[in-house]
């Protein structure tokens, strides 16, 4: 696995549908580019959502695990 | 004045006539060529049977269910406006045909007859002409004025005109049924007779808007007299 | 200018909204059913207005009448108007309602929209609907990655299957991808969705199995009914492959539109021997063949219901969730007005996701604000996503001092086993 460093964290926990999604977006948008963002997550949909968000705008999934049952995705800002 | 007389009286009504109906045919026809929507527009309440939708729809119409919730002014002005309309048509079929069984049924006589026609007629001419006095104000009010635009005007002004002329001839002047009749079953079946002297310049005014409101109604939205029932059930289908 | 929507507007004029544009008389009874015009006094916002100003722009292109019928050649402003005529709308059909000829604004903005959409004028940053599109992409390129997906998802279901057991029974199960189940249920993002859901199929004793997708249909959102179809398409195609009886959709309002409206037409004779349903509905029924059973009264505090209008106005369902919180709430206090004719939250049609509109949002639900405050209620209780989310903005921003809940959480939480 690629070494990264995360540049900024959101934890998309106990929000409301489609709310991690538009937050991760808005964040990955504040971000440089190659810049990877950590984020929080608690339920499998949102986990299915993520990762098909990042294939429909082509940032790049590094990274998942799963800690305590909270699930962590690293993104990386492609363009 | 003579030769312009002539022409409303009997060459601009078959003109009127062809494009009222001309175009309540073509008005269809685009609706007709309209692709329907193919789903539910689901709009609840929604009765399940066509024919319980249609009455539906019917109610809501002759009612104007909506306005009375929304805004009640509105609603007495469109209602009252409505139903005076709707009495002033009725009556005027007196002036083609009359009610032969009704006053055979009622057993009245020619004397009755008048009265009562001159008493609806007033009635009902004011329950035409406030209003529309009314919802002509309120275009010049407000946000109305806002989502107003020319068309809105001129119908009112039209039918406003129409509603002084022909109430002028209920109340101020007489004007004789009987020759009205022979002059409008003239029209309709090519044995032309004189228009009614008596009712004076307002007559020619008041056939003259009557003609021009028929050739305007298909093209406006003068159309929601056909359209209402329609599109109602579109929307809850 | 303009070009592009000129020409998809007229091409996507149908029926309804040709009568809409030769029969509104503009009597203005939709203007007063508006939250959006009741908040803004903003003419782009009166319901006839976003008609005319499409129609307007429709006829600015040709005709000498163009004096008469005041219309004018599009320019800026005529742009912004439209485009806030179109996108400052959550297309909840209030005005719909109260118009004498039930003209149906919400259709006029589904086709604006995706008009507006690929004519590309400009001013998307300001509408920020760009996100809308976002959502809905990832929702049909989630059918690509679903089967890569599918291992993962499961494992984690079971971590969650494993947290709501020790919480409320050892036996419940939360089945994902099971073949032969009668009922696919279909949730939300956010295990808000899935939770109560599972407690209650498993008290009712459901044949049922989690589907590896959402409901949600962003697409829907923008008109772009060719999307909407492929992004539904996985979930009738998850439903074929498993054989389920019965689709049911959460507590999310367009969603269940798409699925009570669309399905029908979209799929026709592939979607014939499935039957569709919300959960709402289906809970009700549960309660009302003794399939479940609550504890009266287990919630005393007073209680409101918010009717969502995809589910209310637009889809019928207005006892059936009264039933269930009249079951479980002993204080329960209409909001005036109610059911068909229940202002909107302000926050549907796709806005919620819109995070540029999180103002226009804030102002458009005033009037849902001030409905609140009269009940006295302290919990709200709705059977939409959007609306649930829209109403904790509210209650942050106005103050409400009120909790936000769905119908189905009141259900779970006093359910006797």
């Amino acid at each position: 696995m690629a070494e990264y460093t995360v540049e900024s964290t959101l934890d998309a926990r106990g929000l409301n549908c489609p709310m991690p999604v538009v937050r991760t977006s808005q964040e990955i948008k504040k971000m440089s580019v190659g810049g990877v963002l950590e984020l929080l997550a608690t339920d499998p949909g949102s986990v299915a959502d993520m990762i098909a968000w990042c294939k429909s705008t082509g940032n790049e999934l590094l990274d998942r695990k799963t800690e305590d049952g909270v699930f962590r995705f690293y993104i990386r800002r492609v363009n | 004045m003579e030769s312009i007389a002539f022409l409303f009286c009997f060459v601009t009504p078959y003109v009127a006539a062809a494009a009222f109906l001309g175009g309540i045919a073509y008005r269809l026809t685009v609706w007709r060529q309209r692709s329907p929507v193919p789903v539910h527009l689901s709009m609840f309440p929604r009765p399940e049977s066509p024919l319980a939708r249609l009455g539906h729809a019917l109610v809501d119409t002759f009612t104007l269910k909506g306005l009375w919730k929304v805004n009640k002014p509105l609603w007495v002005g469109a209602f009252a406006m409505h139903l005076g309309l709707l009495s002033l048509l009725l009556g005027h079929v007196r002036t083609v045909t009359d009610y032969y069984l009704l006053w055979e049924l009622l057993n009245w006589g020619e004397e009755q007859q008048a009265l009562f026609s001159h008493l609806a007629g007033i009635v009902a001419g004011v329950l035409f002409m406030v209003p529309l006095v009314y919802l002509l104000g309120r275009r010049f009010a407000g946000a109305v004025k806002w989502i107003s635009v020319p068309e809105d005007y001129l119908i009112l002004l039209l039918l406003l005109g129409i509603a002084i002329t022909g109430n002028h001839m209920r109340f101020l002047v007489e004007v004789d049924i009987h020759q009205l009749r022979a002059f409008l079953q003239g029209l309709i079946f090519f044995r032309w007779a004189p228009a009614p002297a008596s009712a004076g310049i307002s007559f020619i005014y008041h056939f003259a808007m009557v003609q021009l409101l028929m050739i305007y109604f298909p093209f406006s939205k003068l159309s929601h007299t056909i359209g209402t029932v329609l599109s109602k059930m579109v929307a809850r289908s | 200018m303009l070009t592009r929507f000129l020409e998809i507007t007229r091409d996507r004029i149908n029926r309804p909204l040709q009568y809409y544009q030769d029969i509104c008389v503009r009597c203005g009874a939709c203007m007063d059913a508006c939250h959006f015009y009741a908040a803004s006094r903003n003419p782009a916002h009166i319901p006839a207005q976003r008609m005319m100003l499409v129609r307007k722009a429709l006829q600015g292109e040709r005709s000498w009448l163009n004096w008469y019928r005041d219309a004018d050649r599009a320019d800026g402003r005529q742009v912004s108007e439209i485009q806030q005529a179109m996108w400052e709308c959550t297309g909840c059909r209030r005005c719909a309602t109260f118009c004498p000829f039930d003209l149906d604004t919400a259709l006029l903005v589904s086709v604006g929209r995706y008009a507006l959409m690929n004519e590309g004028t400009g001013l998307e940053a300001e509408t920020g609907h760009g996100m809308i599109l976002e959502i809905g992409n990832a929702e049909i390129s989630k059918g690509e990655i679903i089967e890569d997906l599918k291992e993962f998802y499961i494992e984690q279901v079971k971590l969650l299957e494993k947290r709501v057991q020790d919480e409320f029974a050892p036996d419940l199960q939360i089945p994902v991808d099971k073949k032969g189940a009668e009922i696919l249920y279909v949730p939300l993002v956010g295990e808000h969705a899935t939770v109560p859901a599972a407690k209650i199929f498993h008290a009712a004793g459901a044949d049922w199995t989690m589907s590896l997708f959402t409901a949600t249909n962003h697409s829907f959102f923008v008109g772009d009914m060719a999307r909407a179809k492929q992004a539904a398409r996985l979930i009738l195609d998850e439903a074929l492959r498993l054989g389920v009886k019965a689709i049911v959709y959460p507590e999310c309002g367009h969603a269940t539109r798409t699925l009570l409206s669309f399905f029908e037409n979209w799929f026709g004779e592939e979607i014939a021997g499935i039957e569709r349903m919300n959960l709402e509905p289906l809970v009700a029924s549960y309660l009302e063949q003794g399939k479940i059973n609550v504890r009266a009264g287990a919630v005393d505090t007073p209680i409101t219901y918010h009717d969502p209008c995809n589910l209310g106005r637009n889809g019928g369902f207005f006892e059936e969730p009264r039933s269930l919180i009249r079951a479980v709430a002993s204080e329960f206090r209409e909001l005036e007005p109610n059911r068909a004719l229940n202002w909107c939250c302000g926050g549907g049609g796709g806005l919620i996701a819109v995070p540029e509109m999180k103002e226009t949002r804030m102002q458009a639900g005033n009037e849902k604000a001030e409905q609140i405050r009269r009940t006295g209620a302290k919990w709200v209780v709705t059977a939409c996503e959007n609306c649930k989310t829209q109403l904790g903005d509210l209650n942050e921003h106005y103050g409400l001092g009120v909790e936000i809940k769905g119908v189905t959480d009141l259900v779970a939480d006093a359910l006797i086993l």
